[in-house]
């Protein structure tokens, strides 16, 4: 064994650096756990409430694009129930296979399922998940033009109003 | 060579601060990805209450339809001839008059 032994930490230093290192932690567990149940709660929270307003938008494009019916209206017409609500949009749209426009018949859904979007067109049915989280939703007759869509949650309530 | 007595210490003490940093960084992005969050909600809900509003302006409704808790983050005072919009993220208050 060679007598010339470069030096390096003892078993005394490593245990000290250890020990140290484990009480600081212990001090600041409540600090790290904060940081990330604050991480968790941005991602479930904040991130959720800005999906409903860009649903909204996204509904609202719809809408505003929608074929008109004989008596000046928007073609717009939505079912309701206790737990769930669809809202069915006819509007033209171009079609990305033959580039032709189509009459297609957009359903929104909100239910304890979350919130889809289906079109349903000559060329296919296409169904679309825009959130996973469950949902009440209500519709609220503001007057014989307007409506007013109200989703809500434990935590939030939003409402966006339609001009049919 | 002979190593200085303590000099253990200061090797952790700076693995410390350089872990302290590097969480207080994490802290410091996790608050401002917070702070931008809702600010660009408060943005969305200004939009959409100013959308709403010109909604019953063109039907020639009177703004008591709107329910100021549905445009969180905003606090709204509506007034008779006029809606205050109180937020943390916006400088300066909004008024939309009727």
């Amino acid at each position: 064994m060679s007598s010339h032994r470069q030096s390096a930490f003892t078993l005394i230093e490593l245990l000290v650096s250890l020990a140290l290192s484990g009480l600081l932690i212990v001090l600041l567990n409540s600090q790290i756990t904060g940081a990330i149940f604050t991480d968790v709660k941005i991602k479930s929270q904040l991130e959720y409430r800005l999906e409903i307003e860009s649903i909204f938008d996204h509904l609202a494009a719809d809408i505003a694009s929608a074929s008109r019916q004989p008596n000046g209206h928007k073609s717009v017409i939505f079912h309701s129930s206790e737990d769930e609500l669809r809202l069915h949009v006819k509007r033209f749209g171009l079609s990305t296979i033959s580039q032709q426009l189509h009459g297609v018949e957009v359903v929104w859904q909100f239910d304890q399922r979350g919130i889809t979007r289906s079109i349903k067109s000559a060329e296919g049915d296409y169904h679309r998940l825009l959130s996973n989280k469950a949902i009440e939703s209500q519709i609220q007759k503001i007057s014989p033009n307007i409506i007013s869509l109200i989703l809500k949650t434990d935590r939030f309530r939003k409402s966006k109003m339609f001009a049919l | 060579m002979r190593r200085r007595g303590g000099f253990i210490l200061v090797e952790l003490l700076v693995v410390l601060t350089i872990s302290a940093i590097a969480f207080s960084l994490f802290w410091q992005a996790s608050k401002n990805r917070m702070h931008m969050l809702t600010r660009l909600e408060g943005n969305y809900a200004l939009s959409r209450l100013e959308a709403d509003i010109a909604i019953l302006r063109a039907a020639g409704r009177a703004l008591d339809d709107i329910e100021p808790s549905h445009y969180s983050p905003l606090d709204l005072k509506i007034r008779p001839e006029e809606i205050q919009v109180i937020s943390k993220t916006f400088k300066t208050e909004k008024i939309l008059k009727k």
